[in-house]
């Protein structure tokens, strides 16, 4: 029997008359519905249009103008499926930092079906890339593992340089100060191209913007972002 | 970090420093092994298939033991044969005063005599014998032989508890206490206090490895800790289990003559076990859901209450906890204070604390306080005894909470059923046969 990945207890899944008739494939799920609760959806809440951060009303947040001060036009306008919460923190420190690669297939679903609706409207799919270093060791894209057979376009590498700190252990400050890690890496020009960058947390932004300053310079069309937290 | 904190162990180069890496570079065996389509990993044993553990960039990892860290394909372990180089004592290091009483002391005789021996063995003592105590003189006789020990336990607080203890009844020995929560730093030691867990770290290392509360989760049934205990022990070495409450498997084991067991079925204070009542109250949940307990139960509660006596609650699963714990607010005096605790409670050990303080007078629990605590005067209840959550030997250890200190030896144990189960019935006959033997031993 199927077992919760989190918790290790036993999942009880109903057929019912009603799945019989609707044709629909079955679909297992893979938290109990303790472990699914503590996570916080953000698809019936209000959002902030540029970040998709929770919060009252649908102006944009103190962040986001804070962006279109330093010169932002155009926000990112990024769509989070969850808000960054305990269990959100604890399950990247485990999927993330840990390394525990089998948990991908906590969000695999979720996470997919968000990038799929944006690729059926010609949306071209860029992850934010993993440096080689990190890669050897975690040994995945953490990005690329919440993808379930989707075509990505890998356009972006980090410069080539030594010693590069990880976002995660910075602060707020430092993460802002941060300078322009990425080059292109794509064989042609982007024109006219719309593009959807795909992230685990939105935290700052800093990065996300860093990666589409790039890609807008290479003729990208308009720019947006997809994550898992917020 | 020293070389001799490799010794005995089994480590990944993470753990180690870059000069001891350098220094134990021909020590060094793969992580992971691939068998067909599965890989084994070496540190806990466990085989996983390939689709399950493999990474996109071509390794292999180990889901099962992750949470000590990851071990993956690009890993290597280190270990070190054990050597026991430790300064021989001079004199004896038992500095504990107390005395243990007859029974205690030839039950203590026999465990002493077996740790001698290759093998395992099992403790069988009633809840409350003083289990702890009875280990110090084969403790002792260890220590002065220049032998390696470990006492394990499946569970963070019986270590935790067990640690303070033995630090007091020895002196020079300095032991180690290891647990995922714990700040101290891992030192080469004669005596090792650790969860079950840690076990997976270490290779041969002990000659006697004693590991308390046997039955108790993880370690019951979970195939990765019972290897990982006997690779700890080295192949001359000697496991002892510790319970008041063997498994199946393990009496199975006795009575196949492949275990040998002593056994002492009578308190330190040699009085018997107290035995529950059990009251059958089908409608104790119809009522809860009207915010109220049958009139039986509250009237006991009330008598709880007026006599400052401290008592525990149990309840068969979480949702229960809150419902419980304000219906007893609304019938208990406002003075009668309580809470509610479960394994995941940030406070849980301050809470716990505070019912020893009288601070509290209740605790609202899951089965998370069946073992480990103790509280002098103590009565219990137990709602819903028939659930399953409660296995016989929960119920077993929920009735030996009572009744533990000399000055109060006897409590009320009260379980409230809505059926006739097995459970209870086997936990009643278990307690009731374990008195006939204690009588036994008292009067002949």
């Amino acid at each position: 029997m199927a077992k919760c990945l989190m918790c290790g207890t036993e999942l009880v899944s109903r057929l019912s008359l009603a799945w019989l008739l609707s044709l629909q494939p079955l679909i297992l799920p893979v938290l109990c519905p303790q472990c699914q609760r503590q996570f916080s959806p953000l698809a019936q809440q209000t959002t902030c249009p540029g970040c998709g951060r929770v919060q009252p009303t649908t102006k944009l947040c103190q962040d986001c103008q804070r962006w279109q001060k330093m010169g932002e036009t155009e926000l990112l306008a990024n769509q989070a499926l969850y808000g960054y919460n305990t269990a959100m923190k604890d399950y990247v420190q485990r999927y993330k930092f840990t390394g525990d690669y089998q948990w991908r297939l906590i969000f695999q679903r979720e996470f997919t079906a968000a990038v799929q609706q944006f690729v059926v409207q010609e949306w071209l799919v860029v992850p934010i890339p993993v440096d080689e270093q990190t890669f050897e060791v975690r040994g995945f894209n953490q990005v690329l593992g919440l993808l379930d057979r989707v075509s990505t376009a890998n356009l972006l590498q980090f410069k080539q340089q030594s010693g590069r700190i990880k976002q995660s252990t910075k602060t707020r400050k430092d993460r802002m100060e941060t300078m322009q890690p990425f080059v292109y890496c794509g064989q042609q020009k982007l024109s006219g191209q719309k593009i959807l960058l795909i992230d685990d947390i939105y935290t700052t932004g800093r990065t996300l913007y860093h990666a589409k300053h790039v890609l807008a310079k290479q003729g990208a069309s308009q720019v947006r972002s997809l994550t898992l937290a917020r | 970090m020293e070389i001799n904190d490799v010794a005995g162990r089994l480590l990944l180069e993470t753990e180690l420093t870059p000069e001891l890496r350098q220094q134990l570079a021909k020590q060094a065996q793969p992580a992971i092994i691939s068998q067909g389509k599965f890989i084994v990993c070496q540190r806990c044993l466990t085989r996983t298939p390939k689709l399950a553990a493999s990474l996109p960039n071509g390794q292999y990892y180990c889901p099962a033991c992750l949470l000590l860290g990851r071990v993956s394909s690009a890993n290597q372990l280190y270990h070190l044969s054990e050597k026991n180089l430790f300064s021989p004592l001079q004199q004896s290091p038992l500095v504990w005063q107390g005395k243990l009483s007859a029974f205690q002391a030839e039950c203590s005789a026999q465990l002493s005599s077996a740790s001698e021996k290759t093998g395992r063995y099992l403790l069988w003592a009633v809840t409350g014998a003083g289990k702890t105590e009875m280990l110090f003189p084969t403790l002792e006789k260890a220590f002065l032989a220049g032998k390696r020990v470990c006492l394990a336990s499946p569970r963070v607080d019986v270590c935790n508890e067990l640690y303070p203890r033995l630090c007091a009844a020895f002196t020079g020995i300095e032991p180690t206490l290891l647990h995922g929560h714990t700040k101290q730093v891992y030192h080469y030691s004669q005596l090792t206090i650790c969860t079950t867990h840690q076990l997976l770290r270490f290779q041969h290392a002990f000659d006697l490895l004693i590991i308390d509360e046997v039955d108790a989760f993880p370690f019951r049934g979970n195939q990765m800790l019972g290897q990982a205990a006997t690779r700890a022990v080295k192949p001359a070495g000697c496991l002892v289990y510790l319970t008041a409450t063997p498994t199946p498997e393990l009496l199975a084991l006795v009575k196949r003559g492949q275990l040998s067991v002593s056994y002492l079925p009578l308190r330190f204070h040699q009085h018997l076990l107290p035995v529950p009542v059990v009251w059958l109250l089908p409608n104790w949940q119809r009522d809860l859901a009207a915010s109220k307990l049958p009139l039986r139960i509250t009237r006991v509660l009330q008598k709880w209450g007026k006599s400052q006596q401290p008592f525990l609650v149990f309840v068969p699963s979480l949702r229960l906890l809150l419902p419980v714990l304000e219906v007893l607010q609304q019938l208990l005096p406002p003075a009668v204070r309580g809470e509610s605790v479960y394994s995941a409670d940030a406070q849980r050990i301050e809470k716990v604390q505070a019912l020893r303080d009288h601070r509290l007078n209740y605790l609202v629990t899951t089965t998370i306080l069946e073992r480990g605590v103790t509280f002098p005067a103590l009565n219990v209840l137990v709602l819903g005894a028939d659930h399953q959550t409660f296995s016989t030997a929960a119920l077993v250890q929920i009735a030996g909470r009572v009744g533990r200190s000399a000055e109060h030896p006897t409590g009320d144990v009260l379980f409230i059923c809505s059926d006739h189960v097995k459970n209870v019935r086997a936990a009643l006959q278990q307690i009731q046969g374990l008195n006939r033997k204690g009588e036994k031993l008292l009067h002949g």
